[in-house]
């Protein structure tokens, strides 16, 4: 065999191909989210993602109004009748309601259901007491009420009057307690219907509301009545809309009227939140936040370390508490809260690093000694911070404590990185003013996503504590 | 049933019609297979880890993008590694030499003073072997790769790199002396490394 033929190199190829065949080195795992988020299904899924996010923000924007009587501050609810004056019979002997008058507020008309004769619909609140009255359900009246029934709220139930039957129904108002009607949650205006031909009272009352109590305020409330053509209820707490709403030039009736039948006037009433009454709850919704931070970080090596590094000794364990803050200022609505930060928190982290660099040290075993090259890293940045979040409020201890918790996503300038943290605080109301409440309490904020260091040679964990101070409308357990 | 489970890719065939199909979990899992083998090589061919990254980024960009044309899904591996060498050449045409001065390198070579530094390279262990060929020229570094590592010809170099065969060898020989010389600037015996 010719030795001109043999590769002179030939050895040195071969151990040069087995020391680099299995050699890897991990990639930053940001690279692979940077080129597979360039790569056409990355921007389909972003897509998607986004598509669902909307769709999300749709839907509380869509559910926004419809649950907003759910809001503890919603106690002060108006229940709106529409006068009935001048009353116009329908062909077939109905007498539709009129419109309200101009300026007045117009709730939403409601399919009116097939009626019989001399029948007429109110809307009933959530729950129907009926006092013990045999004679009542003998005297023309629908329904229950021929027993002593205590039914459930149901949003679609109805009372049906049947005023055809010498029966003298009259609407009236109640006189209503206004710390009562503040623990009310919903549906908090009282409806008596007086049966004015057995001098029994009808009264509709919240589940919270004593009917013994209810029923004597009726009874004052009709004492005080003079106009039995009246079909305007007046809850005390909305006493301005309402009388709006009051038929102008109703003389006063003599006191001999209640022993003449009366036709019942019409009525229909509509339990419905009025405009102006939203939009003051809406312009009371917001909340400003002040909150001292300490921020904490866990450090520890990358699992998937760079080329540069193999590997980092220490601390790999909690940085020193650094100080900083954070300004959050924001909307709510029902239990929910959105929220916009802004704040600064300082990074303090020192690691060493064993880099891929090499130099000749002597010993006194080998003079030609190769020995890798250690930095010592010390970051004392400072990060901006600018969030957004969301988060949900729940009160407890008959409203002492709100605790909340949501999350928020945060982008760092600085470092040009996101954090995306879950956030939590709990903390004790304080009434400042008649209008206006101080909550102070902890707040805690933790990255579920981590965060990298200056030079991307260390993982941070960071956790933000901090006593949070807020200030916001008084709302109302 | 993909919808609700997590689709695994059995074979490699599967995975990369599973890429050609543009299925985001099959790319990703193609990704992760040949993430970190790829990025040693590119890190053979750069002095930095930056440059590798970039070298990286763009093979694998290209990768994703060409995949549709390749029709033997089981080279898939030989298909992307090449993929990775010519985007590491194309990188040294398009950033690396318009920087590069041979010049200051010619000074620094040294005639071997004997055969046994080959085998002495040959001791060496992958990260002390890497340092060494991080501080070659970049033309040197790009010749002793394709020849001793991935075991091209010098025929098959000087058409992947538009020159000459005899540049090719020229640049090797350079290259192989200069590995040496550092070696002898170092003052590492053989036998500190197999010993």
């Amino acid at each position: 065999m010719n030795s001109w033929d043999d590769d002179p190199d030939e050895q040195l190829r071969q151990r040069w191909q087995q020391t680099f065949a299995n050699f890897k080195v991990q990639a930053h795992p940001s690279l692979g989210g940077r080129i597979l988020n360039a790569l056409p299904a990355g921007r389909r899924r972003r897509r998607a993602y986004r598509m669902v996010g909307l769709l999300l923000l749709v839907n509380a924007g869509f559910l926004y109004p419809f649950r907003l009587g759910e809001y503890p501050d919603s106690g002060s609810n108006l229940t709106v009748i529409r006068p009935a004056t001048p009353n116009q019979p329908l062909p077939d002997g109905r007498i539709h309601p009129s419109e309200a008058s101009s300026g007045q507020l117009v709730p939403p008309r409601l399919s009116v259901p097939d009626l019989r004769p001399g029948e007429s619909i109110v809307h009933r609140p959530p729950v129907v007491n009926l006092p013990t009255r045999p004679g009542a359900a003998a005297s023309g009246v629908d329904g229950p009420f021929g027993s002593n029934a205590t039914r459930q709220p149901s949003s679609t139930d109805r009372v049906r009057l049947r005023s055809g039957a010498g029966l003298h129904l009259r609407p009236t108002a109640v006189s209503a307690d206004p710390s009562r009607a503040a623990s009310v949650r919903s549906g908090g205006t009282q409806l008596p219907v007086l049966l004015a031909g057995s001098g029994t009272t009808v009264g509709s009352t919240p589940e919270l509301a004593p009917m013994g109590r209810s029923g004597r305020d009726n009874r004052r409330s009709l004492s005080t009545s003079q106009n039995p053509q009246s079909s305007v209820v007046q809850p005390q707490t909305n006493a301005v809309p309402v009388a709006r709403l009051k038929p102008v030039g109703i003389l006063p009736l003599s006191s001999q009227l209640s022993a003449h039948p009366v036709q019942l006037p019409i009525i229909e009433v509509v339990p419905w939140h009025p405009v102006e009454a939203i939009v003051a709850r809406r312009r009371r919704q917001w909340f400003v936040e002040g909150i001292p931070l300490n921020s904490f970080q866990w450090m520890s090596v990358p699992p998937v370390a760079t080329a540069y590094l193999s590997q980092v000794k220490a601390p790999a364990a909690f940085s020193p508490a650094t100080l900083g803050y954070q300004v959050n200022g924001g909307i709510r609505w029902q239990h929910w809260q959105a929220h916009l930060s802004l704040g600064q928190v300082r990074r303090w982290a020192y690691y060493t690093v064993n880099e891929n660099r090499y130099r000749v040290e002597p010993r006194p075993d080998n003079p030609n000694q190769l020995v890798r090259e250690t930095d010592a890293v010390a970051e004392n940045v400072s990060l901006p911070l600018i969030g957004a979040g969301l988060s949900q409020e729940r009160l407890l201890s008959r409203g002492r404590y709100a605790v909340d918790l949501g999350g928020q996503a945060t982008y760092l300038p600085t470092s040009q990185q996101a954090l995306i943290g879950l956030r939590g605080g709990v903390g004790r109301r304080l009434a400042v003013s008649r209008t206006i409440e101080l909550q102070v309490g902890l707040r805690v904020e933790y990255g579920l996503n981590r965060l990298l260091s200056e030079r991307q040679q260390v993982v941070i964990h960071p956790l933000l504590i901090g006593i949070g101070f807020r200030i916001q409308p008084r709302i109302h357990p | 049933m993909a919808l609700f489970g997590r689709k695994s890719y059995q074979t490699l065939t599967e995975l990369v019609v599973g890429c050609q199909q543009q299925q985001p979990r099959a790319q990703r899992a193609f990704y992760e297979r040949y993430q970190a083998r790829m990025l040693g090589v590119c890190v053979r061919y750069t002095r930095t880890v930056a440059e590798a990254e970039d070298i990286f980024q763009e093979a694998f960009l290209k990768v994703f993008t060409h995949i549709d044309e390749l029709t033997k899904p089981e080279s898939a591996d030989s298909w992307v590694k090449a993929i990775v060498v010519r985007t590491a050449i194309n990188y040294y045409h398009r950033t690396t030499r318009p920087q590069e001065h041979l010049t200051s390198y010619e000074a620094i070579c040294e005639p071997p003073t004997s055969d046994d530094h080959l085998q002495l390279l040959a001791g060496y262990d992958q990260e002390a072997l890497l340092s060494l060929l991080a501080r070659l020229p970049d033309a040197y570094r790009l010749v002793v790769n394709l020849y001793l590592i991935e075991g091209y010809t010098h025929a098959e170099i000087a058409k992947l790199l538009l020159i000459p065969e005899a540049t090719v060898r020229s640049r090797f020989s350079r290259g192989r002396q200069l590995l040496i010389t550092y070696t002898n600037q170092h003052g590492i015996q053989r036998h500190e490394f197999l010993g």
